[in-house]
């Protein structure tokens, strides 16, 4: 393998990232599963020779897991892994320190993929062993998961409601909002994923419409009427980040991605969220640091699964879409993936700052109103394309399912039942009942 | 401002003074008291052109449940597709298809799990079946045996570049038992069997003229003055299809068995309904 085209395909693929993560809610698996269709689609690599596509596929991922925090920074656009990242980072935006908040998440970033380089040895040694150890245990962990998910959602409301009733309602309302987007997205990925209504060309992207309308159109459509104006932005030269906290925030949004990255389903607002309460984070430095750990180590921890020797795992969705083209089984392959996470993780890291720079310069000037309409017509446009008449049909349910946390002020990350919710239950052996118990088979 | 006020010590609070404004001079995002502003000082929202919350509210709740009522009675009537072996690429993982074809080899494994490897005349394609399902499928009798003609429904799965076909349920897999020869039915010439038979039971008879231990079965060539094909007695069947049998080259058997393929060469699959038998009649 030519070292020059490894460095070439890296760096194209931080570019093509860079370039996807500027846009809201288009995520990179959509655009990667666009890439595969059209490079790989009559089974050879037409654009790119098929033993770069992994290098090129991790450099977007790496592009994606730093680059992705400028929409949900700067334009409230987060995917489901940076949900809690807006949190305080509006905070920060609103204090006219984005920039700031942006550098901070980068830093997070790194510390992620230094820590992912350190633990190689424990990737090599640990992982394959504790996967053959948790393996039968699966079922009960991720129900563990999902009771701590939604049972950590504990009553809100005013309090001001006149009558004792009124308060009972407000104070649960948000609870059962996200108890049925639970239920409702589980029972939405329970039929996608037994009877996949996608036409079978596409069928490697079935979940697709599904999560377009989850978590892409309902914040396309907060842009679209929202009218927040962004206080003007101060870019600092150094960020208020001791060592210290970099380091514990590190390790613990290392942790989440590492829960993320290993147990099946989970993502990196779920491990990163698990991570924050075991951790005790109170600080919002320490926070948006480890969040960024987290969603760096989710993303890239997860496909780099794929490349550890003797593991045989399959995590993420560029994973899943890479393994019907490309399986990984040598540890030359593991150290060469790990280059090109360190080299695209370095330039994303600047790009990550220069980006912020700019969108800082352009944020009041952009119509992101019209560009957010040019987005939804996008989505739609690359559903319709994929998943027909079916995929339009199902992203407006899942839109609709996505609409209600954001209406009714729950966690988002409900909407993530539509694969906790089927795939535990199959892990469980429940899932031929539930089949026929909905009379899909 | 607010418009609230510090109640005085000691004096009862009757009624809260942001609630008795007109609701039309309260910022509609924060609250707060704007009077005439059409632009709140406080949160710089607009106030002209809103979307009502509400709508969006009741746009979701109704959308998400009767739309995904009728996703549910659109799926209940949708068929897995038909599909041929030859047509299965990587684009077509995790799609739900049904494959129809003989079973060329079945494999069990020690946790309950079953495997069988199907040939629609295209190529062929294992079908595997995990633990529960396996077990699932042996206790309904739907683990099909060498030569029988199976229709599976399942998700395919690609792993590098080979394709697997994943079941669930085990009720989508059928075993079609027609085209058996009746016991007492003459023997056909070896030379009249065609892959126009496949899954079909016939009755051959002839000479051992090869002998060979293949695993988990023996493999005979049989021959008889128009031609020679392979016979496969399994391990799994031998109690029941040729009870006391010990083939050795040179002796005449008679054997009923159904008629299969593997790697391009025909050869007849006595099954447990089968039988083996040694003859002295020409």
């Amino acid at each position: 393998m030519n070292i020059w085209l490894v460095v070439l395909y890296t760096l194209l693929g931080t570019a093509v990232s860079s370039l996807v993560s500027l846009m809201p809610a288009l995520h990179i698996y959509n655009v990667a599963g666009i890439i595969i269709i059209l490079t790989m689609g009559t089974g050879t690599s037409a654009l790119i020779p098929m033993e770069y596509v992994p290098i090129f596929m991790m450099a977007m991922v790496v592009g994606w897991a730093i680059l992705n925090t400028i929409p949900a920074l700067f334009l409230g656009a987060p995917d489901e892994s940076a949900i809690f990242v807006v949190l305080p980072g509006q905070k920060y935006m609103m204090q006219g320190r984005g920039y700031e908040a942006a550098a901070l998440t980068g830093l997070g970033a790194l510390a992620g993929i230094v820590a992912m380089a350190v633990a190689t040895p424990v990737f090599f040694k640990a992982l394959p062993k504790l996967r053959q150890l948790t393996r039968p245990h699966n079922f009960w962990i991720m129900g563990l998961i999902i009771s701590y998910m939604l049972l950590s959602e504990w009553p809100k409301g005013s309090g001001r409601q006149k009558t004792g009733w009124g308060r009972f309602i407000d104070g649960w309302k948000n609870l059962a909002a996200g108890l049925l987007t639970f239920l409702l997205s589980g029972i939405l990925g329970f039929i996608v994923l037994t009877k996949p209504l996608v036409p079978i060309r596409y069928a490697f992207q079935n979940i697709m419409p599904v999560f377009v309308g989850l978590f892409a159109i309902p914040w396309v459509i907060g842009n679209i009427f929202s009218r927040t104006e962004i206080p003007p932005q101060y870019v600092c030269r150094s960020a208020d980040l001791p060592t210290g906290i970099w380091s514990r925030g590190g390790f613990a949004g290392f942790l989440g991605g590492m829960i993320a990255a290993f147990l099946p389903v989970v993502t990196g607002g779920i491990g990163g969220f698990i991570a924050g309460h075991v951790t005790a984070q109170r600080d919002d430095r320490l926070f948006i640091v480890s969040q960024g750990a987290s969603k760096s180590v989710y993303y890239i921890g997860g496909f780099l699964m794929a490349f550890i020797p003797g593991l045989s795992r399959t995590r993420g969705g560029m994973a899943w879409m890479l393994r019907p083209f490309y399986q990984p089984h040598t540890y030359d392959d593991y150290w060469r993936i790990m280059g090109v996470i360190m080299l695209s993780g370095g330039v994303s890291f600047f790009l990550l700052l220069a980006y912020s720079r700019l969108m800082i310069r352009i944020i009041n000037r952009v119509n992101y109103r019209a560009l957010s309409v040019l987005m939804f017509f996008l989505l739609l446009a690359v559903t319709y394309a994929i998943g027909g008449p079916w995929g339009l049909a199902l992203a407006t349910v899942a839109t609709a399912i996505g609409l209600i946390p954001v209406y009714f002020h729950s966690r988002r990350m409900n909407c993530m039942g539509v694969l906790l919710l089927p795939i535990t239950l199959n892990m469980g052996g429940l899932g031929p009942s539930i089949a026929r118990l909905l009379r899909l088979v | 401002m607010t418009g609230s006020s510090v109640p005085t010590p000691g004096t009862p609070r009757t009624s809260h003074p942001v609630r008795d404004f007109p609701p039309e001079t309260l910022c509609p995002s924060c609250g707060k008291f704007v009077g005439a502003y059409t632009r709140c000082p406080y949160c710089g929202c607009e106030h002209k052109h809103r979307m009502s919350i509400r709508f969006f509210r009741s746009f979701a709740l109704a959308v998400s449940i009767t739309g995904l009522f009728l996703i549910w009675i659109a799926a209940r009537g949708v068929k897995a597709p038909l599909v041929k072996v030859k047509d299965i690429g990587p684009m077509n993982s995790f799609a739900y298809v049904r494959i129809e074809g003989e079973n060329t080899r079945t494999s069990a494994y020690p946790d309950g799990g079953v495997g069988f490897v199907l040939d629609d005349g295209t190529g062929t394609i294992r079908v595997q079946a995990y633990a529960d399902t396996g077990r699932a499928l042996a206790a309904m009798g739907r683990v099909p045996g060498p030569g029988e003609r199976v229709s599976a429904e399942g998700t395919i799965q690609f792993t590098g570049e080979r394709a697997r076909l994943l079941v669930n349920v085990p009720e989508k897999v059928v075993v079609t038992r027609d085209g058996t020869a009746r016991p007492g039915a003459a023997p056909v010439e070896i030379a009249e069997i065609d892959a126009g038979q496949k899954g079909k039971e016939v009755v051959i008879m002839g000479k051992v003229t090869g002998l060979s231990n293949i695993g988990k079965g023996t493999k005979m060539e049989l021959t008889d003055p128009t031609g020679t094909i392979d016979v496969v007695l399994w391990d799994s069947v031998r109690e029941a299809a040729a009870p006391g049998l010990a083939p050795a080259a040179g002796k005449l058997l008679k054997v009923r068995g159904h008629v299969g393929e593997y790697r391009g060469r025909l050869q007849v699959v006595p099954r447990a309904s089968g039988r083996v038998e040694e003859t002295s009649v020409r």
